[in-house]
């Protein structure tokens, strides 16, 4: 069960990074038929923002690239861990990004993103269910279970013609997850929204 | 000149970047992860103990903080004003989720009482990461120390946590513990989180464990959290045993403790 979870993150990043299997797109591929649909429209690489040390995945703009939706990969290395082994953590996340302002030909701002993201981690004594030991509803979502929200921005810019990428970005996330919420939102006298908020930092390409 | 800053790539500076930001607590890798440092706080808080002036014994008994941080800090501010207590029992379940977060966090507000305090496992404390950083903040699961001849004896009784499939609570480590000549005490008080009338304690030893306390014939008081229920002083079902359960910080309040020689005093307090 573990390895085959493993082997579906393998999958995840080869397909997100090298887009292996379906053939190096060209030009025609831009009006996606097809197979072709299903190739990601752009990855991303992220560190921190509670889905990974780092992390990677492929997704795709819809809505004119108003909403992205990522399907991501992520490890955090057993130093990060109490020394006990690294753990692996699969998340999907959407993000909305509202508004773009260019400041240049090829720079474009998008000063706000509205995002969410759920995430599986699974490993010793983080469930993905909870076991039948407990009586029904004892504790809340099961351990290795998590859900979270941020607001972010990014600075875009346009690549020339003749690059592989039609463009890079670099944006940054802030951010919380479902039991942080839930403890702030009842000792809002003693925790601050600051202490609830964890940073994430990412560089995005986008495909041709 | 310059040009090896300018032959050092991206990556390299991406890298270093990384390795600063790592130690910056803006960033969480994962809610769920063991990222906390080697402390040991109940080894430091024995430290930091004064030594007993007389033969008289205060200690503040609390349990269940919980999520309870706008309680949990009332709860120090009250404590601090308290005269002669020379430390804190917290009979467990620091943390609600058992995140490193939390675990932090909630010492950030306990450590600011002015006398130390020392902790037991709790249940929710168990949860995902838990038990790993529980070892490298507060030290084993299983401890024990001797403050003005009483044994102070804080033990794993969250039976459900592993499914009712170990040995937990470990009796034979309590029964050595209890021997007469396993160190220096007069009497013994054991602190933990489940007591053994509540369902979540491993029934294979619910009836053993009084019966080990009982044996002994040292054993002044079984303290424990776990039932938020409102101050439990006294026996249970005739087993022998003379239970103290505080009720929890989320009903704002707890008991203060004082031992000396022939007698014992559990005085209520509400903040």
């Amino acid at each position: 069960m573990r390895r085959c979870y493993h082997f579906v993150l393998l999958l995840l990043l080869i397909a997100g990074t090298t887009r292996a299997g379906l053939g190096q797109p060209t030009d025609s591929t831009r009006h996606r038929v097809g197979l072709h649909r299903l190739v990601p429209h752009h990855t991303k690489l992220q560190f921190a923002g509670s889905i990974g040390w780092v992390s990677a995945s492929a997704g795709y703009g819809i809505w004119k690239r108003k909403v992205e939706a990522d399907i991501s990969a992520g490890y955090i290395p057993r130093w990060h861990n109490g020394n006990t082994r690294g753990l692996f953590t699969a998340a999907v996340k959407l993000t909305v990004w509202p508004w773009r302002l260019p400041l240049t030909a090829r720079t474009t701002v998008y000063p706000i993103s509205v995002g969410m993201w759920g995430s599986l981690t699974p490993g010793d004594n983080l469930e993905l269910f909870w076991p039948d030991y407990y009586p029904s509803r004892y504790y809340w979502s099961p351990t290795g279970v998590r859900t979270g929200g941020f607001l972010g921005g990014r600075l875009e810019r346009a690549l020339g013609p003749t690059a592989k990428a039609r463009s890079v970005a670099a944006y940054y996330e802030a951010g919380t997850n479902d039991q942080l919420a839930t403890i702030w939102y009842f000792n809002r006298r003693t925790v601050s929204v600051g202490s609830i908020l964890h940073l994430a930092l990412g560089i995005q390409l986008r495909f041709r | 000149m310059g040009t090896s800053c300018q032959r050092t790539s991206p990556a390299t500076w991406l890298l270093l970047a990384m390795g600063l930001m790592t130690g910056c607590n803006w960033f969480e890798y994962s809610p769920m992860a063991a990222d906390v440092p080697l402390e040991h706080y109940n080894q430091q808080a024995l430290a930091r103990l004064a030594p007993p002036a007389t033969d008289t014994t205060r200690f503040v008994l609390t349990g269940d903080t919980q999520r309870f941080f706008d309680e949990a800090e009332d709860f120090v501010k009250s404590v601090n004003q308290q005269r002669g207590v020379q430390f804190v029992v917290h009979a467990g379940d620091i943390t609600d989720f058992g995140i490193a977060w939390e675990y932090q966090q909630m010492h950030h507000v306990l450590s600011k009482l002015h006398v130390p305090y020392l902790a037991v496992i709790g249940n929710h404390d168990l949860l995902a990461n838990g038990p790993t950083i529980y070892q490298r903040l507060y030290g084993p699961l299983n401890f024990s120390f001797v403050y003005g001849g009483h044994k102070f004896i804080f033990l794993d009784t969250n039976g459900r946590e592993y499914g009712f499939q170990r040995p937990v609570p470990d009796l034979n480590w309590l029964r050595e513990e209890l021997r007469e000549d396993s160190a220096a005490f007069t009497d013994a008080l054991v602190v933990a989180h489940v007591p053994p009338f509540n369902s979540d304690f491993d029934p294979r030893f619910a009836a053993e464990y009084p019966a080990v306390l009982a044996a002994s014939g040292r054993v002044r008081l079984s303290m424990h959290g776990h039932q938020h229920s409102t101050l439990h002083y006294g026996p249970h079902n005739n087993d022998g045993v003379q239970y103290l359960l505080p009720g929890s910080v989320e009903e704002r309040t707890y008991v203060v403790v004082t031992l000396w020689p022939s007698g014992t005093k559990v005085e209520r307090i509400f903040f």
